[in-house]
């Protein structure tokens, strides 16, 4: 087998103990950074996502595939050729004050992760300061916000009037999603992006670091 | 009354939850990532292996009709609740019940209770497969209607004899305020549903119908300030954060309901595709859940359902299979009242949502469940896309599938999945109360009176004798 066929099964399988010294081998042997991430990781990350959705991986395989990938990227950072970056971007992710519904945040973490971003994961029932604290923090690209509930739904528009009222709204994009969200609510309340589902999130993250902040909008529902 | 009195009784009542505290504060310290990525999956796969029931989910026959297989699953249960228990994350613990524990709490679990006065007075009896009993059906779930909607709504819905009880729906504005969570808004907005909930009540005649409480409350506020405002004894909905975990929240209502003399309900989903992996495992993770609540919070009413992770519902074939074999699971082997709802995906007026409820209410009620509320019109999440007809049609299917064979449920469930399963994981959202009622007579538009009398009939047609529901038939 060769390495980069070694490199996916690991990713495949989430082998954090061997990931990295399977790089190493990678990038003694020559291969470069972009390859590595190319043709070990993405294929073995395309895979995870394709057989979730066959019901043949589960949830947990996925957050093992993406803290993995995470590794990966890590160590062949220094690697990359100038010009081209290591993470897609970075994601601030949480559910809104009050909500406990994380199963759809936590697997819209997991697909960005997955998917080449780096993502901190703030976890439930989050507050609209914790938010802007960690965003501004970490310099993150993106805040993404679940809510699940109809009460909670209200602190996505405080978060985004705060950071308004504060001068800091065109610093990040804002990304918003869960079952009681759309496409015209989102649009409402002056968010940069909505996504249906966790795997369209990936295509509205991607498209949203193509844009500046309040700049435009992307909806991806199907 | 000495001291030693009261605190004879305070133990009597509440003696299990401060147990359970004591061991959650006290037991042994684990992320709650690796309880979740790694403790429960690995407990579950191993002990899916040992009782040899990896891959015997058979997605051609939704409806289980194999006595042994469904006592496996049970036995797989209970050795998964003994291995894991409950995780606690506010103290980022364990709460483990041992086998002795588990063996005296499970002799105990009671086989009925009564909730409601008067006429509304209804015995909730645990029920086997294919039991003959009706089973009890509540109204609806917990769905966001526009506050001049709530009282119509609610009349509507309980104006049948069908309904036994009413749980939702709930509230996102409070007299034109927003209803934010985790705020002293919500704490009004218990005490507001109370009044807007017995208003609609006294206008169907429903005097002394029982509720499950508290319907409009994200976290434990409007819980405190509501339940204790009714006539008990009532249902308490004090729902875990997870399934296999409980949390301060669900203690704190657990307390106040037991003094109140009320009835604990409690559950959370298990997700197929999710931590629990795939329907064996994730079946497992909801019989044990089901298995601890009694002994870890007193639980009378459990029922932690399985939904499909894909799409957030439980009415495609893996849904079926995984809730109708952890339910005959536990009704076979225990006298647990069991619960547990059933999840559309598809929207009010849609052909779609009518055959998910036939397929997810006849396999629920033939599998042997006690108890359900419905509808999840929509998901559950469009706000105002609930109507007393979803309510209604829901009830019948659960009531007139009593007494049906295991075998008859999976002929109906086979038929019927074909009919809409492409559709589920982008399904049509329906139309709103005000679409489809007259808000002021509480009438049916014509088209959709018509499309609910040929559902009935349809439903007739595979085999379920459908009751009548005592308002427009
Ligand atoms: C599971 C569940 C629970 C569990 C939560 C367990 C957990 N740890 O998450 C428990 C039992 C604790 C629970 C409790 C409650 N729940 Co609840 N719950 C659900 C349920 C059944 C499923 C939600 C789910 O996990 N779906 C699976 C995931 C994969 O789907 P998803 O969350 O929609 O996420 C997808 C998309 O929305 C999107 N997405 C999600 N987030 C984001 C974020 C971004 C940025 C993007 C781009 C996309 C995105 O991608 C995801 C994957 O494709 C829904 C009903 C339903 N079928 O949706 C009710 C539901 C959400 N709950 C509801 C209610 C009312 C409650 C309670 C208030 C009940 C009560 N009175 O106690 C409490 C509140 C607790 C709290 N404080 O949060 C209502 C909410 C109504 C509303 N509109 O406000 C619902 C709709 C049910 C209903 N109407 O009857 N619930």
């Amino acid at each position: 087998m060769g390495i980069l066929k070694k490199i996916e099964e690991a990713i495949y399988d989430g082998d954090e103990d061997n990931i990295l010294d399977l790089v190493q081998e990678a990038l003694d042997g020559g291969i470069s950074a972009e390859r590595i991430i190319a043709e070990g990781g993405v294929v073995a990350l395309d895979r995870l996502g394709e057989d979730f959705n066959n019901l043949e991986v589960f949830l947990p395989e996925l957050m093992m595939g993406g803290d993995c990938m995470k590794m990966l990227i890590e160590k062949v950072k220094p690697f990359l050729e100038a010009g081209s970056s290591a993470f897609s971007g970075k994601v601030i992710i949480g559910c809104a004050k009050g909500d406990l519904h994380d199963i759809g945040k936590s697997l819209v973490a997991t697909e960005l992760a997955v998917h080449g971003f780096e993502v901190i994961d703030l976890g439930v029932d989050v507050s609209t300061n914790r938010f802007i604290e960690t965003a501004e923090k970490e310099n993150a690209d993106i805040i993404a916000v679940s809510a699940l509930l109809t009460t909670s739904q209200y602190y996505m528009e405080e978060l985004i009037n705060r950071l308004t009222d504060e001068g800091k709204r065109d610093k990040y994009r804002i990304a918003v999603g869960g079952g009681p969200i759309s496409t015209e609510y989102a649009r409402k309340i002056g968010a940069d992006g909505y996504s249906r589902t966790a795997n369209l999130a990936v295509t509205m993250a991607k498209g949203l670091m193509k844009m500046e902040p309040t700049k435009d909008f992307v909806s991806v529902v199907a | 009354m000495e001291k030693k009195e009261i605190d004879e009784q305070m133990r009597e009542r509440h003696g299990k939850i401060l147990r359970s505290l004591d061991k959650a504060r006290t037991g042994k310290h684990i992320t709650e990532k690796e309880w979740d990525t790694k403790i429960l999956p690995n407990t579950l796969k191993d002990v899916a292996k040992e009782f040899g029931l990896l891959k015997t989910c058979d997605i051609e026959n939704p409806v289980n009709s194999d006595p042994e297989l469904a006592d496996r699953f049970f036995k797989a249960g209970w050795e998964a609740a003994q291995r894991l228990g409950f995780y606690c994350p506010d103290t980022e613990s364990i709460i483990r019940v041992d086998l002795a524990e588990l063996e005296s709490e499970f002799k105990k679990v009671p086989s009925s209770f009564v909730a409601g006065s008067g006429e509304g007075e209804r015995t909730i009896r645990a029920r086997r497969p294919s039991d003959g009993h009706e089973p009890i059906f509540t109204a609806p779930l917990s769905i966001q209607m526009d506050e001049e909607l709530y009282i119509p709504l609610s009349q509507g819905i309980v104006s049948s004899k069908l309904i036994d009880f009413q749980e939702g729906p709930s509230l996102d504005t409070v007299m034109g305020s927003p209803l934010l969570a985790d705020t002293p808004y919500e704490t009004f907005a218990g005490i507001y549903e109370y009044h807007l909930r017995t208003e609609a009540q006294r206008r169907a005649g429903r005097k002394g119908m029982g509720n499950a409480l508290v319907s409009s409350a994200s976290t434990h506020f409007g819980f405190l300030s509501g339940f204790n405002l009714y006539e008990q004894p009532q249902i308490a909905l004090c729902l875990n954060p997870a399934f296999m975990k409980i949390n301060y929240t669900t203690f704190h209502k657990c307390f106040v309901a037991n003094e109140q003399g009320g009835n604990i309900r409690s559950e959370s989903p298990t997700m197929i595709g999710g931590y629990t992996g795939g329907p064996e495992t994730t079946a497992i993770a909801s019989i044990a859940t089901d298995i601890l609540q009694f002994p870890v919070c007193g639980a009378v009413l459990p029922g932690s359902p399985s939904y499909d992770i894909r799409y957030s519902g439980n009415c495609g074939r893996h849904g079926v299979w995984t809730q109708s074999m952890a339910t005959q699971a536990i009704a076979r082997n225990s006298n647990i009242i069991l619960m547990k709802t059933i999840n559309q995906v598809a929207g009010p007026s849609d052909d779609m949502f009518f055959y998910e409820t036939i397929v997810g209410m006849t396999a629920a009620s033939a599998s042997g469940q006690a108890f359900t509320i419905s509808p999840r019109s929509a998901g559950g999440s469009k706000k105002n896309h609930l109507t007393p007809i979803e309510a209604w049609y829901n009830a019948a299917v659960f009531k007139g599938a009593a007494g049906l064979s295991l075998e008859k449920a999976n002929e109906i469930c086979r038929e019927v999945i074909p009919l809409f399963e492409e559709h589920l994981m982008n399904p049509p959202k329906g139309k709103s109360f005000r679409d489809l009622f007259d808000i002021d007579t509480l009438q049916p538009i014509p088209e959709y009176k018509e499309q609910y009398m040929k559902m009935r009939e349809f439903a007739e047609s595979l085999g379920i004798p459908m009751p009548g529901d005592g308002v427009i038939c």
